[in-house]
């Protein structure tokens, strides 16, 4: 099978911002879990209102992991919240720990 | 293909009651959930669970696993019974964590056909599709064009899905890291009537490297130096993923030293820094003139403690 060429292609982290039903639609969920999300401080999107939210490329992947979060493990928004400043925290702490224990 | 035995999978017995499931099912998604667990192989193991998960907590779909399975046993060869769709019809629930990327070969034979997750109105757009892929960190460093192979779900107007491999090759961008997106537009599922379709994302990781880290746009790379070269100082060759530089060791440098190559981490608007890792080899004394070497320079030494000398 001969590959398909694919020339639209961007970057999203540097070239691609996202509405709220933008970013639910990536996520796979609704916009209610997405509001839930901003208001846990998960994500921090640009606007003053719902309809005029603009998150950055660069929250795909914390939203998209939020939500497995939720979906997976039947986690709460705080609950989400909480488990990915924990992550957050461990990935620091790893890259500490790889020069001490160097 | 092998029989699989669900209840095995989450450590429940056949006669296990629905919140059994869900508890063991639990404990196993909180253990190997792939955004949170180091194990090895976590992703499998999780997608394994909520296969068993999906399968046993859907009392139809119960049902006739346990109709087909009551004869087999896990590993077995498995082939499912003649007309075996015929009898059964099957509910989808789309906030299953098992997405269509992920069913196993064992489960789309028993329950692959069965009317699609979706439900309610029919969507205008496609859906949005996601699928990680590997990338080297010369990729990253140099731009690229590479070539990925997907499976790609597909609905036939009965919603019925099969999977097709589907190349694609695509640009990658310099200076991309890990963890990074790149979006394909319109390359998601296709939409109904003249709705546009949804779009593929694709999420960047570079593969392992034997000799570099990476974290973010920095690049850790490991020099191993002989004591002479620590201790004189010396210009080594250090082989980066987009080539070679030459590495100016200071004299009376120790193991543990960080030296920064600013700017020749992964490239970009604000290109990271490249941090060589020093590191003192010992060289082996197996013969007695690499013994002798090392007598004299202990007379050499004679006040080197090196159990006091402080870290530099």
């Amino acid at each position: 099978m001969n590959p398909w060429e694919i020339n639209d292609v961007l970057l999203v982290e540097s070239a691609v911002q996202f509405t709220l039903i933008e970013l639910s639609r990536v996520c796979g969920t609704s916009a209610d879990h997405i509001v839930d999300l901003v208001d846990e401080g998960v994500l921090t999107p640009h606007g003053n209102s719902p309809e005029r939210w603009t998150f950055r490329g660069g929250d795909l992947r914390r939203a998209r992991t939020a939500v497995r979060l939720v979906r997976d493990l039947q986690l709460n928004a705080p609950g989400a919240a909480l488990a990915l400043d924990l992550l957050d925290e461990i990935e620091t702490l790893k890259s500490k720990l790889h020069f001490v224990s160097r | 293909m092998k029989f699989k035995d669900y209840y095995a999978t989450l450590g429940v017995e056949r006669t296990a009651k629905l919140d059994e499931i869900t508890r063991a099912y639990r404990r196993s998604a909180r253990k190997y959930h792939p955004d949170v667990s180091k194990e090895t192989d976590a992703e499998a193991k999780f997608k394994e669970v909520s296969e068993a998960y999906k399968v046993l907590k859907d009392p139809e779909q119960r049902a006739a696993y346990d109709e087909v399975g009551a004869h087999n046993k896990a590993g077995e060869e498995f082939h499912p019974p003649p007309n075996w769709n015929g009898g059964f019809e099957f509910s989808g629930r789309s906030s299953d964590p098992v997405s269509d990327f992920d069913r196993s070969e064992f489960f789309e034979a028993l329950f692959g056909r069965q009317p699609g997750a979706r439900h309610g109105a029919p969507r205008a757009a496609g859906h949005d599709r996601h699928a990680k892929v590997q990338i080297d960190l010369a990729d990253a460093y140099q731009g690229a064009r590479r070539r990925f192979s997907l499976r790609v779900p597909r609905r036939d107007a009965a919603e019925n899905v099969t999977f097709h491999p589907q190349e694609l090759q695509v640009s990658i961008p310099k200076g991309i890291r890990s963890g990074q997106h790149l979006r394909l537009a319109g390359q998601g599922e296709p939409g109904l009537g003249a709705a546009g379709a949804g779009d593929l994302y694709l999420e960047i990781e570079f593969a392992p490297h034997a000799q570099f880290r990476v974290e973010g746009a920095d690049v850790y790379v490991e020099v191993p130096l002989a004591p002479w070269e620590a201790a004189l100082g010396a210009s080594v060759g250090v082989s980066l993923p987009d080539g070679q530089v030459q590495l100016t060791v200071p004299a009376g440098s120790q193991s543990g030293r960080k030296l920064r190559l600013k700017g020749k981490g992964l490239p970009g608007a604000t290109p990271g820094d490249l941090y060589a890792m020093l590191s003192v080899m010992v060289p082996p004394a197996d013969t007695t003139s690499a013994q002798e070497a090392y007598r004299v320079m202990k007379q050499s030494f004679s006040d080197f403690n090196p159990r006091q000398t402080p870290e530099t």
